[in-house]
C-alpha cells in the first residue's frame, strides 16, 4: 500500500471513537428529554420563549444528560457486559477506558453547569446537575442494583428536564412545573417495564431485580396499568394547575385511553410483542402529549 | 421492596450485595443524595428575593407608521428634574408570535379605554424581533392607538430580563419596574396591574 494508508487509518480510527463517544452519551434517551423540555418552556411563557432560550436551555441540559449517561456506563460496565442489549456498548468493547469515559463525562457536567449558569440562570444549572448526581448515585450505584421499585424512584432524574425548562423561563418552580414532573415521573415506569419485558432474561442474567425479572410478567402488567391510570389522572390535573385548554386536555384523554388500552392488551397476551408494542406507543403518547401542550398555548381554545 | 417479591434470582443478588463495594455505594449514594438537596437548597435560597429593578433607559427608536420616537420611561409633560414618569404598561409582542395576535387586540382595547376615560396609565408597545411592514399591519389590524417602537434585533426585551414574546411590564411613576406578566395577559389581569399602578 501506499504511504497514505497510516494516515488514512488514522482518520478512520478517529471517526470510531468519535462515534464511540456519542455512544457514551446515549443519544436517543437525550431525544426524548428534549421532546418533554421545549414543549414545557411555551406552557411556562404562556406565549413563545425567545430562540436563544431555547437553544441554551437545550444545549444544557443535552451536556448534563450526556454526561449522566456516560456516568451511567461507567458504573454499569459489568452489567451492560452480560446483558444482550448492551453488550456493543464502547466500555464494554473496550473502545474508550473508563478512565477517559469518566473524564468525558465531568467535563460534559462542568460544561453543561457553566453554560446553564452563564447563560440561562443558577435554578436551572443546579436542577440539570442535581438530576445528574440523583441518576448516577441513588438510581445506578445503589437502587438500579438493589430494588424492584429500582425504575420508579430512578424516573426521577428523568422528571427534572421539565423543571429545567420551566424555571429557564420563569426563573422559579411552582406546582405546574410540579405536575409536568409527575407526569414524566409517572410516565417512566410502565414505559420501562415494557421495555424489560423483552430483556427480563438478560436482566435476570445480570443478577438485576427489575420487576419483570422478579415478578410474573401477569403482575408487571397489572402495575402498568395501575401506573398508566395515575399518569392519565395526572395529565387531566395539569389542566387546571396550568390554565390549559381544551385541545390539550382533549389529547391528554385520547392518548391516555390508547395507553390505557395498550396495556390491558399486555395484560391478556403477556407477549414480549405486546411489551415492546407498548414500549413503542409509551414514547409516541409521550411525545403527542408534549407536543399537544405546546399547541394548546399556540392556539388557546377554550 | 416487599418480602414478598422474594424469588430465587432476589436470593442471588442479596449474595452479590454481601461484596464489600457495596457499602461504598451506599455511602456514595448518600453523599451524592445530600450533595444533590444541598445545591438544590441553596439554589432556591440564592435565586429567591432581590428588590425591584429600575426601568431601562430606552430609546429614542423608530415609531412604527410614523410620527414622534418611543422612548422610555415616559416623561410626564412638563416636569423638571427630578424626573416624573407616567405609569407605563410596556407591551412586548411580534406580529409572527400566534399568543400575542390572540392577545393585542385585548391590550389594545383595554388601552382606548384608559385614554377615553382620562387614566394615568400610558402604552407603550415594542415590536420586537419583527419585520416592521408585517408588525406595522398587525398593530393597524388590532385597533392600537398607543406608540410602538420598532425594535426589530431585540434588544429592549433582554434589558428588562425578557426572554420571549408576548410580555407586559408595568413601570411605576417612580420609574421602578413594579411588574411583569409573562405570556399573554387577559383584560382582567391587565386591569388590575393598571389599578396598582395608579394607586402608588
Amino acid at each position: 500500500m501506499t504511504s497514505l494508508s497510516p494516515a488514512l487509518s488514522g482518520i478512520r480510527s478517529h471517526g470510531v471513537k468519535a462515534r464511540s463517544y456519542v455512544a457514551l452519551t446515549k443519544p436517543r434517551i437525550i431525544e426524548l428529554l428534549l421532546v418533554t423540555t421545549v414543549p414545557t418552556m411555551f406552557v411556562a411563557k404562556g406565549g413563545v420563549p425567545s430562540v436563544r432560550l431555547i437553544a441554551l436551555t437545550l444545549l444544557g441540559g443535552a451536556l448534563a444528560a450526556g454526561g449522566a449517561n456516560a456516568m451511567n456506563m461507567v458504573a454499569d460496565r459489568d452489567i451492560d457486559r452480560v446483558m444482550h442489549r448492551t453488550r456493543h456498548r464502547p466500555l464494554v468493547t473496550g473502545e474508550v477506558t473508563p478512565t477517559a469515559a469518566l473524564v468525558f463525562a465531568i467535563a460534559l457536567e462542568v460544561w453543561a453547569f457553566a453554560e446553564l449558569w452563564a447563560w440561562v440562570n443558577l435554578l436551572s444549572a443546579v436542577l440539570a446537575l442535581s438530576a445528574t448526581l440523583f441518576y448516577v448515585f441513588v438510581y445506578t450505584l445503589w437502587l438500579k442494583r438493589t430494588s424492584s421499585q429500582n425504575i420508579v424512584i430512578g424516573g426521577a432524574a428523568g422528571a427534572v428536564p421539565v423543571l429545567v425548562g420551566w424555571s429557564a423561563v420563569t426563573g422559579t418552580l411552582s406546582w405546574a412545573p410540579v405536575v409536568l414532573f409527575a407526569i414524566i415521573f409517572i410516565w417512566t415506569p410502565p414505559h420501562f417495564w415494557a421495555l424489560a419485558i423483552r430483556y427480563r432474561d438478560d436482566y435476570r442474567e445480570a443478577g438485576i431485580p427489575m420487576l419483570p425479572a422478579v415478578a410474573t410478567i401477569e403482575r408487571t402488567a397489572v402495575e402498568i396499568i395501575a401506573y398508566t391510570a395515575a399518569l392519565v389522572a395526572v395529565t387531566l390535573v395539569l389542566t387546571p394547575v396550568a390554565h390549559m385548554g381544551v385541545l390539550y386536555t382533549l389529547s391528554a384523554a385520547v392518548l391516555g385511553a390508547l395507553f390505557l388500552v395498550s396495556a390491558v392488551r399486555l395484560y391478556r397476551d403477556r407477549t414480549p410483542r405486546a411489551a415492546i408494542a407498548l414500549f413503542r406507543y409509551s414514547i409516541t403518547y409521550l411525545t403527542l402529549l408534549f407536543i399537544a401542550m405546546a399547541a394548546d398555548v399556540l392556539v388557546r381554545l377554550h | 421492596m416487599p418480602a414478598h417479591l422474594a424469588t430465587p434470582e432476589r436470593t442471588s443478588q442479596s449474595d452479590a450485595s454481601s461484596n464489600p463495594e457495596r457499602r461504598h455505594r451506599h455511602l456514595g449514594a448518600l453523599i451524592g443524595g445530600i450533595a444533590a438537596a444541598v445545591a438544590l437548597v441553596a439554589a432556591l435560597v440564592a435565586t429567591a428575593g432581590g428588590g425591584p429593578m429600575r426601568a431601562p433607559a430606552i430609546g429614542p427608536l423608530v415609531r412604527l407608521g410614523g410620527g414622534p420616537p418611543v422612548s422610555l420611561p415616559v416623561v410626564r409633560a412638563g416636569t423638571t428634574p427630578p424626573i416624573t414618569v407616567h405609569p407605563t404598561a410596556v407591551v412586548f409582542f411580534a406580529s409572527w408570535c400566534p399568543p400575542c395576535r390572540a392577545e393585542l387586540p385585548t391590550v389594545a382595547r383595554v388601552a382606548r379605554q384608559e385614554a377615553a376615560s382620562g387614566g394615568t396609565v400610558a402604552f407603550v408597545g415594542i415590536d420586537g424581533n419583527d419585520e416592521p411592514a408585517a408588525g406595522l399591519a398587525f398593530v393597524r389590524a388590532s385597533g392600537v392607538t398607543f406608540p410602538v417602537g420598532e425594535d426589530p434585533d431585540s434588544v429592549v426585551a433582554p434589558r428588562f430580563g425578557l426572554n420571549g414574546y408576548p410580555d407586559t411590564v408595568f413601570i411605576g411613576a417612580d420609574g421602578d419596574v413594579v411588574g411583569t406578566v409573562r405570556g399573554s395577559i387577559s383584560a382582567s389581569t391587565l386591569r388590575g396591574w393598571m389599578g396598582r399602578l395608579a394607586a402608588r
